[in-house]
């Protein structure tokens, strides 16, 4: 799945620092290179994204926060460290 | 609400699993009927509820059977500090009540494989809807999500 998104999340990495600075915690849908549109919630998003894009549009969202706020992935049966 | 212990089987032995099923979020389903008339059917999968995990894992070829495509991703950790990011969808898990019901919680879930006895995690970002009950002595187990006992998944026979 190597690729998928990555001109996204790209974009998202280039944006963050001012998206952060703008509106921290909402969401943001972006494609390509191009944000769409900032929401106070995740849903609003993807009802929005739905809407202009179609059902099956293609689409990045993301929550906007710094790098050191993610919370990465655990999953206790494979993260567990000795 | 507590939930009621439903099963008494040896825990330590088995897991905790339930049986599960995987779909699009609400906002694409709404706009899947309005445009085509109709939406993908879930993916029925069987869950290993994991409390050491913050995620939902659902099998490689999910998205593709339900006609989606990863609309975020998320960063994992791998061993030697590195990091990678996954694809995932933001999508709902269905849950089965034990009186029909079927309760819905939305799952922000990455493909992933898992190993060939284990095709889909359950993890805290589901449970923080619910209650989870373990006694281990007894060896019996209640899930209760949004106020519903979910019925969980009978293991197999014990080897003698």
């Amino acid at each position: 799945m190597a690729g998928v998104l990555e001109t996204e999340r790209r974009t998202f990495e280039r944006l963050r620092a001012d998206l952060v600075r703008t509106d921290h915690g909402k969401f943001v849908i972006i494609r390509g290179e191009e944000v769409c549109g900032v929401f106070s919630t995740e849903d609003e998003g993807l009802a929005d994204a739905y809407r202009r894009f179609g059902p099956r549009a293609s689409f990045y969202l993301r929550r906007i926060e710094t790098d050191e706020e993610e919370v990465p992935i655990h999953f206790g049966i494979f993260s567990a460290a000795p | 609400m507590t939930p009621q212990p439903e099963r008494a089987f040896r825990l330590a032995f088995h897991g905790l699993f339930v049986p599960v099923r995987f779909t699009v979020n609400t906002e694409q389903e709404a706009a899947l009927l309005a445009t085509e008339g109709r939406t993908p059917d879930p993916v029925p999968l069987l869950a290993m509820i994991d409390t050491g995990s913050n995620r939902t894992a659902v099998p490689p070829g999910t998205f593709a059977r339900l006609g989606v495509e990863p609309m975020t991703d998320d960063r994992i950790e791998v061993a030697g500090g590195q990091s990678l990011r996954l694809p995932a969808y933001r999508g709902r898990l269905l849950f089965a009540g034990r009186g029909g019901e079927v309760v819905e919680v939305p799952a922000t879930a990455v493909e992933m494989s898992l190993g060939t006895r284990l095709e889909c995690i359950v993890g805290r970002d589901t449970l923080q809807h619910g209650r989870l009950a373990y006694d281990g002595r007894e060896g019996v187990c209640g899930l209760t999500l949004k106020g519903v006992d979910i019925a969980l998944h009978e293991p197999p026979s014990e080897p003698a």
